[in-house]
Parts: structure tokens; sequence; C-alpha cells
């Protein structure tokens, strides 16, 4: 069974941590726990954009060398060099994955605050980061958890789990 | 052609560009390489067959433009993007004029880079081989049943099956409760946009503004607290169905522009002025009288025709009683997985009261109240009692201007008549020890009938 830490870094919304640590480990099957050492990200920060290098991040994390897969959760805006933004960012097969709530509360959106679907799209988010570590891709059935979302709302037309297809994959590479 | 056999590669001297992009393909699952110069490129094309190049405009020794013709050389077919920094972008359109696919600028928006490949992607695949993303995609959500032997249901299944592979616009009316949304998505999972998926959204539970914003989206700062551009549902519903509910809820100025966009599949976004085309089919549901509506100039005449094509009209459930049965053994058995309960039937008293309520609510009343009777049932079948506690549905109807005492009258005498005057039963329930319940009933002047 895999285990994940999941590490909050500038994350402000505590109080929901332990509840979707629970969500995601019923859903991929693995350990899921919080740790509390807090991580100093401020050098990741790029003044011009006013956002943090998703990157940079993940190597830095990446260098901790954990037993376990590492998954941040950050409230802050992230982006890579190419990209205006992103939701999260993880290397298929690696170790450790980032996800960002900045552009997931519906209240970016000009809509009224909800707690309830930012937490289903955290959760979503969570799970397809985790999806590739364990090596999945984008999938192209549109139900599927590692279907790919560049946008909020599309996070909500997807399931938040792994479709039979992509589950095969993943007790393949079990075994 | 599933995305394994597309191959990409990425030409960039700066390394960055050339991770991060390689990185993203990656988990989209193309065959990606990457080369520093057009150098590197080349030996990789002489070596190989690509179906996608992303080159960067500057790049030391040969730059992209050159790099460019050269593919074009060997390779009419290639689908080239060039990747430009702002200063560029007249070199870039000038690409354009040579053939090139599109352009991206850094940085770029990964939704619009996405797009760009899906669209390249989908055209390689056209001229290659006409095989759509529907041979790669084996497993499909499952239509919803619609669950009913009456001959009214029979009716709306043979309507379905016939309406959902056209692509007509879909008309659903019906009082609200009786699985329009069903219906819609019945009709979705048997057209071949089943692929993708259907969209809904409840054009009663928005202000204007924010409608306009959920249908068309929004570009940043349009609005008070759009912080972010967003894209709207007819965007996101392109190759699918686009399912509007309370569709007469909604504004004569939204009206107008949903119209327009309905019959030009184009639209722009909520203070935005670029065209974005969107190709979706349209099913729309209503529980109110838009011809009432139309008259009173509420509804514009033109939308109402347009969205009123072929219309598929439910019946509320009092006028098809045949058909609870099927409902509450299909609730019941839904119940129990979520609840993990033990119960697998109904008692034939508590049926007769499901089979006698008028279900002003519908099918959704209906599952409410199966709900809630699992929520209390103590045995392996549903009984009377278990309905009678937990909604109006047994004889009191309780409404706000009774006192607390009548309410108590009430509630008390119900769950002893319905106990069958089984005091220590109805003692339980009530947590009344049964001296207290004997006394009250005293008070109300009730006496145990004859044959109770
Ligand atoms: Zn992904
Ligand atoms: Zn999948």
């Amino acid at each position: 069974m895999h285990s994940v830490e999941l590490i909050p870094v500038e994350f402000n919304l505590p109080n929901l941590l332990l509840d979707l640590a629970k969500k995601i480990s019923s859903i991929i099957a693995a350990d899921v726990f919080v740790e509390q050492l807090s991580k100093d990200i401020s050098k990741y920060y790029n003044h011009e954009r006013g956002q943090y290098d998703a990157s940079k991040i993940l190597k830095y994390i990446e260098a901790l060398d954990k037993a376990n897969y590492s998954l941040v959760i950050t409230s802050v805006d992230l982006y890579i060099p190419i990209f205006t933004y992103v939701f999260g960012l993880a290397k298929v097969n690696g170790n450790a994955a980032i996800i960002s709530t900045h552009r997931l509360g519906n209240e970016f959106y000009g809509l009224p605050a909800n707690t309830e679907i930012l937490k289903e799209r955290i959760i979503k988010e969570a799970v397809h980061e985790f999806g590739h570590l364990i090596g999945l891709r984008h999938c192209a059935n549109f139900s599927c958890v590692m279907s790919s979302s560049t946008v909020a709302d599309e996070i909500d037309i997807k399931s938040n789990s792994f479709c039979a297809s992509c589950n095969l994959i993943v007790s393949k590479n079990e075994t | 052609m599933n995305n394994n056999e597309i191959k990409i590669l990425i030409v960039d001297d700066d390394e960055i560009v050339r991770e991060s992009l390689f990185g993203w393909f990656e988990e989209d699952g193309y065959f990606t390489e990457t080369a520093k110069n057009a150098v590197e490129a080349i030996n990789k094309i002489n070596a190989t067959r690509w179906d996608i190049y992303f080159l960067d405009i500057k790049m030391p020794g040969m730059d992209g433009m050159e790099l460019h013709k050269r593919i074009r050389d060997i390779d009419k077919d290639a689908i080239v993007m060039m990747i430009t920094a702002y200063a560029s972008v007249e070199t870039a359109v000038q690409a354009l004029k040579e053939g090139a696919f599109d352009y991206i600028t850094k940085p770029f928006d990964p939704d619009y880079l996405s797009h760009l490949v899906k669209n390249a992607v989908k055209q390689k695949r056209l001229t290659t081989e006409n095989i759509k993303l529907k041979d790669s995609l084996k497993e499909l959500v499952p239509p919803p049943d619609i669950i009913g032997g009456s001959v009214h249901i029979k009716e709306i299944k043979k309507s379905i099956a016939i309406v959902a592979p056209t692509s007509t616009t879909v008309m659903i009316r019906g009082e609200s409760g009786t699985g329009k949304e069903l219906v819609a998505q019945a009709i979705h999972c048997q057209s071949d946009r089943k692929f993708l998926p259907m969209v809904s959204v409840n054009c009663g539970a928005f202000s204007e503004t924010l409608l306009e914003s959920e249908l068309f989206g929004h570009e940043k700062g349009s609005f008070t607290g759009a912080l972010y551009k967003r894209k709207g549902k007819l965007e996101i519903a392109n190759g699918g169905t686009l399912f509007l509910d309370e569709i007469g809820a909604i504004q004569p100025k939204t009206q107008v522009d949903l119209l327009r966009a309905i019959e030009s599949k184009e639209f722009s976004r909520l203070g935005g002025n670029d065209a974005i085309k969107s190709d979706f089919r349209i099913i729309c549901a209503t529980n109110s009288n838009l011809e009432e509506a139309v008259k009173k100039g509420l509804f514009r005449e033109d939308l109402f025709y347009r969205i009123n094509v072929y219309v598929i009209q439910l019946k509320p459930l009092r006028e098809r009683n045949e058909d609870i049965p099927d409902l509450v053994i299909h609730f019941i058995s839904k119940y129990r997985k979520k609840m993990n309960k033990m119960v697998d039937g109904i008692d034939s008293l508590a049926m007769d009261l499901l089979l006698q309520f008028e279900w002003m609510g519908n099918v959704r009343e209906l599952e409410n109240s199966i709900e809630r009777a699992m929520v209390v049932a103590k045995k392996h079948l549903l009984m009377k009692e278990d309905f009678l506690l937990n909604s109006q549905m047994g004889t009191v109807q309780f409404n706000s201007n009774l006192s607390l005492a009548e309410v108590e009258k009430k509630h008390i005498i119900n769950v002893v008549e319905s106990n069958k005057w089984n005091i220590s039963l109805a003692s339980k329930i009530l947590c009344l020890d049964r001296a207290t319940i004997y006394k009250k009933l005293k008070s109300y002047g009730i006496n145990r009938p004859e044959d109770a």
C-alpha cells in the first residue's frame, strides 16, 4: 500500500486538512497523513508575476528525499515559466506533486464562495496529481479523474475516481 | 491512433521551455522528444517521422523560421507551432503565411495550449486515418435507468430513442420532480455525442449577470469579483450536450444572446470581443407555461420556436400510479447500498399508502420519502410507520399556524393510530411513558376504538 504525506504550505484552510486526507485516502486506497513541519517557499516567489514557481517548489520537495510520496497543498498561485498559471504539477512516475487551491474557489470568478464545491475540486486535483505519480497519464474518458482539466468548471464534470482502464494500469504497476 | 502514437518534437534552446513542455505532453501521453538546436532537430527528423513540432523562433545558429522551411520541404503535412516572445509576434505571423499551424506567445495559457494541441491532433488524425475518439474510448458513462412499466414511460422511452441520434433540439416539459434531467441524460447517452459530457445549467439558480457568465464565460475583470477569466458552459459543452433547465427563468437580454449563440454556434465571453465557436446540442427543460410567458412578452417568441422543436411531456406521478411499485423497489435498492441497511422490500400496507398519496413533488418526493423511511426502518421491510413518522404523508398536515400544543396532540394521535393502538410501541417512538400517553389521550377526549 502506498503512503502519501499531505504537506500544507501557505495553505489557508487548515481545518479542511484532516477531512481532505481522509477522502483522498479512501479514493486512492493509500495511507494519507498530514505532515505538520512548516516549509519556507518564499524564495520561489516571483515578484514580477506575483506567483510561485511550481517546478522549483517540486524540486525542493523532491530533494528532501522522503520515503513516501509527497503531495504539497497550497493556497498561493502557481506558475511554470512557459505558462500563465498551473493548478498543479507532478512528474509522471515522480515522487512529489503540488496542487494549488488558488484558482479553484468560485469566489475568484465572481461567484459566491462554496466550500463544498471547493473541497470536491481539491480532492479531484489531488487524486489526479497522485495518479501521475503512480504512472498514469491523461485519460480520454471525461468522467475519469485522470481526464485533463485546465479550467475550474471543467473539474466539476469529472468524477473523483479512476475509470476502469486507469484502475487496470494502477494494479498492473503495483505488481 | 492513440496519444502515444502521436509524436511531438520540441525545439528550443531554453532548457526550461523544453523541460516544461516535455512534462506537459508526457502527462497527455504523447510520445515526446526535445532538441536544443536546429542541428539536433534535423538529426531527429532524419531518423524518424514527427507529427507535431514546436519551434522556438529565436535560436542561435539556424532559427525557427529557417528550420520550419526545412521541415516543410521534407513533410508538407507537418503541423508546426511557433513559440515566440511578445517581441517577435510579427515574425510568427509571417510563419503562419508560410504554412505554420499556429503560434504561441510565452507565457501561454495552459487551456489555450491544450486546445491548440487537441485541434492539431484532430487534424492529424483526419489526414492519416479516419479514426475518431470513439475507438480509443471503450467504456462510457452508462445511460440512466428510466424506471416504470406504464404506457406513458414506454412512450417516453420510445421518444428518447427516436430523437437521441438526431441533432434536434429537445424540450422536456413537466412538473418539478418528474425527472426531466434524467430524460436529458438518457438522450445524451444514446446520441453520438456520448463520448463527451452533458453540461447542465439551472437557469433559475443565477442572477442575470451570473447566468450570462455561467453560459458564455467572462474575461478577467468584466464584473466585480471576476478576478480570473472563466470559460462558459456553452464552451465547455463543445462536442457534447448543453442541458438548460428552467429555461423560462432566463431574462430577456440573455434570451437574445442565447438565441444568437444557438443559431450561429458562436458567441463571446462577457467583457470580451473574441468570437468563440462551440458545437453543442441543446436540450431544454421547463415546468412553467412558456406559451403564456410568450403572450405576456416575458419570453421571446423567436427563442421559444427555436427551442420548442421536439417536445417530450412528462406526466406527474399521480397520473401514472402503476409506476410507483417499480420506483419504490428501485429506490430501496439504491439506498440499501448507500446506507448499508438490511431493508429489502416493502410491507403491503405501506405500499397502499404510497399508492394513495398525491405526490405533488413527483418522483423526487417519492425518492425522498423512501430515503427517510430507510433511515428509521428497523425491519427488513419498510413499514407504514416508517413513512408516517417522517413525512406529511400521515393524516397530520402540520402548518405554521398551529400552536405547539395542537401539533403535539396531532402527532400523538397519529403515532398511536398508526401503531394500531399499541401503546408500548407508541411510547417508545414518542419517548413518553405509557401513563403520560393515556393521560394525554384522555385529555383529548379520544378513546380506543372498538376494532383496534
Ligand atoms: Zn494531469
Ligand atoms: Zn481513466
